[in-house]
C-alpha cells in the first residue's frame, strides 16, 4: 500500500496513506480533533463521540477515530455541524461530571478540563441531580473517584488488549453503567499504574501521589528506569521545596519512546520513587565503634578509609558493586580500585559459578521481536523480570511468533506459550536437547529463533555452558540471543570494567577474583556499593560470614539492619534520580540523564565519592563530572567488545545437588529503591507469597518468588525469596551441601 | 385475503407442507432453481426489511458474494423489542416452518453455512416452538448436513437473548452471539463486510425472512402487486392502545388507516383519536389532524414525517396525557440505553429527569424547549440508531403537542387531566364503567 491519497481537511489538501485514521492524519497536520476514548495504542471504540467531524456527502457527523481516510474525502472539523456536535457531546459529558476541578487531583492535566475550555459552555444548563458512583478500592497504587468517570473504557481496553490481564470491566447499562473490577479485589497487574495515565479524567489517579502537588508546579526531568535492562524512558516530575534549594521527585510518568517502552511503564518504575523518601534513607556517614554505631563526618570517615586502603594488601580487597550504578560511577570506581592494585571487582552478585559471563549488546530491537519465528525463554519469569519486554512478547505472539519456555516454573503469562517444565538440575541438559534433538528433525527449532536467558539461567551453575550452547547455535544460523540481566546497567558495568573478566572497555583481560571466588576466600577489606548483603546477593549466608570477618566499607542509600550487622563504615549515597549518569540497556544503547532531584541530607553522588577517594589515593581522576562523562562517552563510543571465547559444546550433565535456586528476589524487592517504596511493597506484600507457599507446601517447600496459584513447579525446585522471612521462619538456615 | 407471513395457524410440519411448504427449498437444493434466480425474484419483489429501517432486502443480499471464500453467516433477528410490536411472536409461534424455510433459502443464496435465529429472552415459548420445528425439519432431512442428499449443509441455531432492547440492533446482536455484551459496533464496517466473528454476515428481520418462500413460490411481481408503489407486499400491523379490539393484522401495504381502525373495532368509548404512533415508539408520533386519508405505506408515512417502522401501531385517544405518555416511553429508553456512547447514556437520563420534573410540577415552560433541545443534540451523534429512536418521539411529541407540555410545565397539571378544564381520565373510566 505504497500509493498515497489526497484528502481535504478544513480546506487544506493533505496527503495520507490508505488505511490511516482520520484523527491521526489530522493530528499529524496539526489539526487537533478533541477525543477521549481514542488512544493510538488501543482498539477504537468511538464511544465518547467527541471527535465527531463533518464529512462531505455523509449526512451524520462521523467519529474521526473510527473513520479511515479515503481519496477525495472532504472533512470539516470546524464547520457549524461539527462544532455543534462536539459542543453537544461536551455538554453531555459534563452534566454528570462533578465540577470540583479545584480540588480534583487531575485538575490542570485533565483532558476533560482542557477540552471543556474549548468546547464547553460557560453556563450549565443542567439543573437535575448529578450522578454519584461509589468508589472501589483498587489497591494501594490506584485511587478511584468513580463519579468522575466519563466511560471512555481506555482502562478496560488496556487491561484486555495490552496488559493481557482484564482486571477492569464495564458493567451495568445506561447512565448507571460504570467501570469496576466486579470482584472488588484490586489491581494485581504489574502494569496496573498505566491506567492512571490513560484515564483522561480524575477517576483513576495515583494513590501515593494523591494531593501531593499540582501538575503545573512541577519541573519535568527526563530519566531512565533503574530496574530492568530495557531502559524504559520516564519523566520525573519534581518540585522545589522551601528555600533550601531542595528538589524532590513528586511522581514518575512514562516518556513515550516507541523503540523501548512505547507509552507504558511498569509499576516498579512508576512507584519506586517513594523509596527516595523512606525513613531508612541514610543521610550522614555512619561509623561502627565496638558494637555501637555513631554518626560521623565525611572527613573522619574518609580518613579512616584512606588509612585502611593504603595499609591493606590490594589482593585482599574485594569490591562488590550494584548493577544500579551508572556507567560513569562504575568506570570511575573500577579505575580508582584497579589503579590501586585492587582487581577483585564484580557486580554480578547473582552468579552461582566461577565462570565468565559474556555480556554483549544485542542487535534485536524490541519492535522486531515478531520477525522471529520462535522465541525461547530459558529460565525466565519474563513478565516480572522485564515487564516491558513481556508486552512485546505478547505482541510478537499475536503476530505469529511461537513462544517456548524452558525452566523450573510454568509461569502464568498472558500469551500462549509452550512450556518445557524442567527440573533445575537438568536445565542445561534440556537446553542442549532442545537445540540438538536426540532424534534429528524431531521437535527441532526451525527458522529464526530468539533466545532470552532469564534469571533462572543467569543464576544457574551451568550458565557458562548454557550460554556457550546458545551462542554456538546462534552463530550457525540467523538466530539471536539476549541475556536479560537484572538491574538497569549490568551491560554498562561489564563494559566499564566492573567484572573480573575484562578491564575497562574490554581493553585487556582482568585477573581478579569473581564474586563467587571472593565468597570462598578471606578478605581484609570489602567495599560494597549499594549492596545489601541480605537481599542483593545470591548467597547471603556466605556473604554474611565474609563481610563480618573483613573490614567492610559500605556505600549505601539505606541504613538497613543487615548492613549494620556486617559493615564497619557506611557512606550515604545518592540514588539514580539524584545523580547524573547514563545506563546501557540490553542493546548497548547509552541513555543519559541528569540529576532530577536533590540528594537526601549529606548523601553524595557515587561518582563524587570515588572522585574524592581517587584524589586521596593520588590517582589520576577526571577533574569534574563533565570531564568524566566526556571520557566515558569517548571510550564507550570507540569500544570494541572482545571476542567471545568459544568453549567446546558437549552434552551437559545433570547436577547432583538436591536443591537448586531458580530465582532472585521478587520483582518488587530487587534493589534498595523498590524495597523502600511503601505503596509498592503494600501492593505486593511478602505475606502473600508466604501464604502461597503454605498452600503448595507439599510440592515446593519454602518461599515463593512472583508465583501465582496457577503456576506449576517442577519437583525438586527450591523457590525462594531472599529476605528475612525465608531464613528466619520458613526454612531455617540452609545446609551448605544442599544448595549450589 | 392474501396472507404472506401468517398463512397457517399450526406450527406442525405437515400443516405447512399441506400448503406447499418447503417446495421452494426442495427445488433450490435439487438444483431446479438457482440462487441467482431467487435473488432476482427478491429484488423484483421490492421486499423491504420489516424490522424498522425498511432497507431493500434484495440489495442487502446482493452485498454478499456467495462464491467468495471464507465463512459467511445469516442472522435472523427475532429480538422483537420495539414497544408496541408483537408480530414476530406470531410467526415464531404459529408459522415457524415458513420462517425456517426463509432462513434456509436466504442462507443458501448468500452462501452461509450457518444461520442463527436470535430470539428475545422473553420468547421462551417461541423458542421451544422453533426448536421443535427445527427438530422436525432436521428429521425430514430439510436442514443440517447433506440436505436431501444434495451435498448442501446448512446449520440453523436458535439463541435466546437475556432481556436487553439494544440487542435488537444488528451489530449488538452479533456481539451477543459472539458471547459479549450486546453493545452496538461502529459502522462502517457494515455487517456484509465484517459481521459475525469478522466474517460477512447478513442480518434480516423475522417477518422479512418469513416472506421469502411465498415470494419465490408465487413470484416477485405477485408480491409487489399486493402493495402499492414503493411499498411492496403485505405488512403485519400490531395495533395497541385505545381501541376496542387490539390485535395483529396482516394487511397489504397502502391499506387506509381507517380500515385498520375499523378492524380494531374503532376507538374505545367512541372517543376521538388524539395521536397515532405508526411503527413502534421509536417512530415519530402523528397527530390526529394528519390522519385524514393516511394510508399505511412508506410514502404516505414520509409525507406526515413519520415511518412505518416495525408496524407497531399505537393509538391514543383524546384522554391521553402526552406528557405522561412520553415520560413512560422515556423510562423505557433510559432503562435500555447500553451506556456505551455519551449522548445516549447521558441524554436519556437527562430527558427523563426533566420530564419527571414536569410531572412533579417542579418545572417552568422553558424546560419544554430544553427537552426538545437535548433530544435534538442526541440525534445523529450516537453509534447506533438508538439515538434517533430515543430522540424522535421526544421531538415529535413536543413539536405536535407543545401547548400540552407547556401547560403542564407552567401549571403543574395536565391539560387533559385537569378537572377544571375537562375531565380526569380516571373519572371518565369510572363513569363509563357505571
Amino acid at each position: 500500500m505504497s500509493h498515497s491519497i489526497e484528502l481535504t481537511i478544513n480546506e487544506r489538501v493533505i496527503v495520507a496513506k490508505p488505511g490511516e485514521r482520520l484523527i491521526d492524519v489530522a493530528q499529524r497536520e496539526g489539526i487537533y480533533i478533541p477525543r477521549f476514548c481514542y488512544h493510538p495504542k488501543l482498539s477504537v471504540v468511538a464511544s465518547c463521540r467527541m471527535c465527531l467531524v463533518d464529512i462531505e456527502g455523509i449526512g451524520k457527523t462521523q467519529p474521526a477515530c473510527a473513520t479511515l481516510v479515503s481519496d477525495n474525502m472532504v472533512v470539516k472539523t470546524q464547520s457549524h455541524k461539527a462544532i455543534d456536535a462536539q459542543k453537544a457531546i461536551m455538554q453531555f459529558l459534563l452534566i454528570n461530571h462533578p465540577l470540583h476541578c479545584p480540588i480534583c487531583d487531575q485538575g490542570g492535566e485533565c483532558e476533560l478540563q482542557d477540552t471543556a475550555m474549548g468546547y464547553g459552555k460557560g453556563v450549565s444548563e443542567y439543573s437535575e441531580s448529578k450522578r454519584v458512583v461509589a468508589d472501589e478500592d483498587l489497591g494501594p497504587l490506584v485511587k478511584t473517584d468513580m463519579s468522575l468517570c466519563i466511560h471512555c473504557t481506555r482502562c478496560v481496553r488496556f487491561g484486555k488488549e495490552v496488559a493481557g490481564v482484564p482486571e477492569l470491566s464495564f458493567i451495568g447499562r445506561g447512565d448507571t453503567a460504570g467501570i469496576s473490577t466486579y470482584l472488588s479485589r484490586g489491581l494485581k497487574s504489574e502494569l496496573s499504574g498505566n491506567v492512571i495515565d490513560l484515564c483522561p479524567v480524575g477517576a483513576l489517579t495515583s494513590k501515593p501521589f494523591r494531593f501531593k502537588g499540582r501538575s503545573w508546579g512541577f519541573k519535568q526531568q527526563r530519566g531512565v528506569s533503574s530496574h530492568d535492562c530495557i531502559g524504559s524512558n520516564l519523566v520525573y516530575h519534581t518540585m522545589a521545596k522551601g528555600y533550601e534549594n531542595i528538589t524532590d521527585v513528586m511522581r514518575v510518568v512514562p516518556y513515550t519512546n516507541m523503540a523501548l517502552n512505547e507509552g507504558w511503564l511498569a509499576d516498579r518504575d512508576r512507584f519506586s520513587y517513594e523509596g527516595l523518601y523512606a525513613s531508612e534513607r541514610l543521610e550522614t556517614p555512619l561509623l561502627k565503634e565496638g558494637d555501637h554505631w555513631r554518626q560521623a563526618s565525611f572527613e573522619e570517615v574518609l580518613t579512616l578509609i584512606y588509612n585502611r586502603m593504603v595499609a591493606v594488601d590490594p589482593e585482599k580487597v574485594g569490591v562488590w558493586l550494584s548493577s544500579q550504578m551508572t556507567l560513569e560511577e562504575g568506570y570511575l570506581a573500577q579505575h580508582v580500585f584497579r589503579s590501586s592494585g585492587v582487581e577483585n571487582i564484580d557486580h554480578r552478585l547473582w552468579m552461582n559459578a566461577d565462570v565468565p559471563l559474556y555480556q554483549r549488546p544485542s542487535s534485536v530491537a524490541l519492535g522486531d521481536l515478531h520477525s522471529f519465528d520462535t522465541i525461547v525463554l530459558i529460565g525466565s519469569n519474563i513478565r516480572y523480570e522485564q515487564p516491558i519486554l513481556a508486552l512485546r512478547l505478547k505482541e510478537a505472539s499475536e503476530k505469529g511468533s511461537d513462544i517456548i519456555s524452558i525452566g523450573a516454573i510454568a509461569h502464568e503469562y498472558y500469551f500462549p506459550y509452550q512450556c518445557h517444565l524442567t527440573q533445575p538440575q537438568e536445565l542445561a541438559m534440556r537446553v542442549f536437547e532442545l537445540l540438538h534433538p536426540p532424534v534429528s528433525g524431531q521437535g527441532s527449532l526451525s527458522g529464526k529463533v530468539l533466545f532470552l536467558l532469564g534469571e533462572e539461567a543467569l543464576i544457574h551453575v551451568d550458565i557458562a555452558q548454557i550460554q556457550a550452547m546458545v551462542h554456538h547455535w546462534c552463530d550457525q544460523s540467523e538466530s539471536e540471543y539476549m541475556l536479560l540481566t537484572p538491574g538497569p546497567n549490568s551491560l554498562g558495568l561489564a563494559a566499564s570494567g566492573c567484572t573480573p573478566d575484562y578491564k575497562a572497555w574490554g581493553a585487556a583481560k582482568a585477573n581478579g577474583l569473581s564474586y563467587y571466588r571472593m565468597l570462598r576466600n578471606t578478605m581484609d577489606v570489602m567495599w560494597l556499593h549499594q549492596v545489601d548483603p541480605m537481599q542483593d546477593v545470591s548467597d547471603p549466608k556466605r556473604a554474611y560470614q565474609l563481610l563480618k570477618s573483613a573490614f567492610t566499607i559500605a556505600v549505601s542509600a539505606y541504613d538497613t539492619a543487615s548492613l549494620r550487622d556486617c559493615a564497619d563504615v557506611i557512606l550515604p549515597l545518592a540514588l539514580a534520580p539524584e545523580t547524573p549518569g547514563s545506563y546501557l540497556n540490553y542493546q548497548g544503547l547509552q541513555q543519559k540523564f541528569v540529576a532530577a532531584s536533590s540528594p537526601r541530607g549529606e548523601a553524595k553522588m557515587g561518582w563524587s565519592i570515588y572522585h574524592v577517594l581517587g584524589s586521596m589515593l593520588s590517582k589520576v581522576v577526571a577533574k569534574d563530572y563533565d570531564t568524566l562523562s566526556q571520557d566515558v562517552d569517548r571510550a564507550y563510543g570507540t569500544m570494541v567488545w572482545p571476542d567471545i571465547e568459544q568453549v567446546p559444546v558437549e552434552k551437559p550433565k545433570v547436577i547432583s545437588a538436591q536443591w537448586m535456586r531458580v530465582g532472585l528476589s521478587s520483582w518488587v524487592r530487587g534493589d534498595g529503591l523498590v524495597r523502600h517504596a511503601a505503596a509498592l511493597q503494600q501492593a505486593y506484600p511478602i505475606e502473600e507469597f508466604v501464604l502461597l507457599a503454605e498452600t503448595q507446601e507439599a510440592s515446593i517447600e519454602g518461599q515463593i518468588t512472583n508465583l501465582k496459584y496457577s503456576d506449576t513447579i517442577a519437583p525438586g525446585t527450591l523457590v525462594y525469596e531472599r529476605g528475612q522471612v525465608f531464613y528466619a521462619e520458613t526454612m531455617g538456615p540452609l545446609d551448605d551441601g544442599d544448595v549450589s | 385475503m392474501n396472507k404472506v407471513c401468517l398463512r397457517v395457524n399450526d406450527p406442525g410440519l405437515e400443516a405447512y407442507q399441506a400448503i406447499g411448504g418447503y417446495q421452494v427449498w426442495q427445488r433450490l437444493v435439487s438444483g431446479e432453481l438457482s440462487a441467482e434466480v431467487v435473488l432476482e425474484e427478491i429484488k423484483a419483489s421490492k421486499l423491504q426489511g420489516r424490522g424498522g429501517a425498511g432497507f431493500m432486502t434484495g440489495i442487502k443480499w446482493g452485498f454478499m458474494n456467495r462464491d467468495a471464500p471464507g465463512d459467511k453467516y445469516l442472522v435472523c433477528n427475532s429480538d422483537e423489542g420495539e414497544p408496541g410490536t408483537c408480530k414476530d411472536t406470531l410467526i415464531l409461534r404459529h408459522n415457524p416452518h415458513q420462517l425456517l424455510e426463509g432462513i434456509l433459502i436466504c442462507a443458501y443464496v448468500i452462501g452461509a453455512k450457518v444461520a442463527y435465529n436470535y430470539l428475545r429472552g422473553e420468547y421462551i415459548r417461541e423458542f421451544n416452538q422453533c426448536e421443535h420445528a427445527l427438530a422436525e425439519a432436521t428429521k425430514a432431512g430439510l436442514v443440517g448436513e447433506n440436505i436431501l442428499n444434495s451435498g448442501i449443509s446448512i446449520q440453523v441455531h436458535h439463541l435466546l437473548g437475556a432481556g436487553s432492547y439494544i440487542v435488537g440492533e444488528e451489530t449488538a446482536m452479533m456481539e451477543s452471539i459472539e458471547g459479549k455484551r450486546a453493545m452496538p459496533r461502529n459502522k462502517p464496517p457494515f455487517p456484509a463486510q465484517k459481521g459475525l466473528w469478522g466474517k460477512a454476515t447478513t442480518i434480516n428481520n423475522t417477518e422479512t425472512l418469513a416472506s421469502v418462500p411465498i415470494i419465490i413460490e408465487r413470484g416477485g411481481d405477485w408480491f409487489r402487486g399486493l402493495g402499492v408503489e414503493n411499498s411492496a407486499g403485505t405488512k403485519i400491523f400490531c395495533v395497541s392502545g385505545h381501541v376496542n379490539k387490539p390485535g395483529v393484522f396482516e394487511l397489504p401495504m397502502g391499506t387506509p388507516f381507517t380500515e385498520l381502525l375499523e378492524r380494531c373495532g374503532g376507538v374505545r368509548y367512541g372517543r376521538s383519536i388524539k395521536a397515532v404512533i405508526p411503527g413502534g415508539t421509536s417512530m415519530r408520533v402523528i397527530p390526529a389532524k394528519h390522519l385524514e386519508g393516511l394510508t399505511m405505506d412508506h410514502d404516505a408515512m414520509r409525507k406526515v414525517n413519520s415511518s412505518i417502522g416495525s408496524g407497531g401501531v399505537i393509538i391514543m385517544d383524546d384522554s391521553t396525557c402526552m406528557v405522561s405518555a412520553l415520560t413512560h416511553m422515556m423510562r423505557f429508553y433510559h432503562d435500555e440505553s447500553c451506556g456505551q456512547c455519551t449522548p445516549c447514556r447521558e441524554g436519556s437520563g437527562w430527558i427523563l429527569q426533566m420530564l419527571q420534573r414536569i410531572l412533579k410540577g417542579q418545572a417552568s415552560s422553558g424546560l419544554v424547549g430544553q427537552i426538545h433541545d437535548v433530544a435534538k443534540k442526541i440525534e445523529g451523534k450516537t453509534i447506533c440508531a438508538f439515538g434517533e429512536a430515543m430522540s424522535w418521539p421526544v421531538t415529535s411529541f413536543i413539536e405536535h403537542f407543545y401547548d400540552e407540555f407547556a401547560h403542564f410545565a407552567e401549571h403543574g397539571q395536565s391539560l387533559v387531566h385537569d378537572p377544571a378544564k375537562g375531565f380526569s381520565w380516571h373519572e371518565h373510566v369510572n363513569r363509563n364503567v357505571e
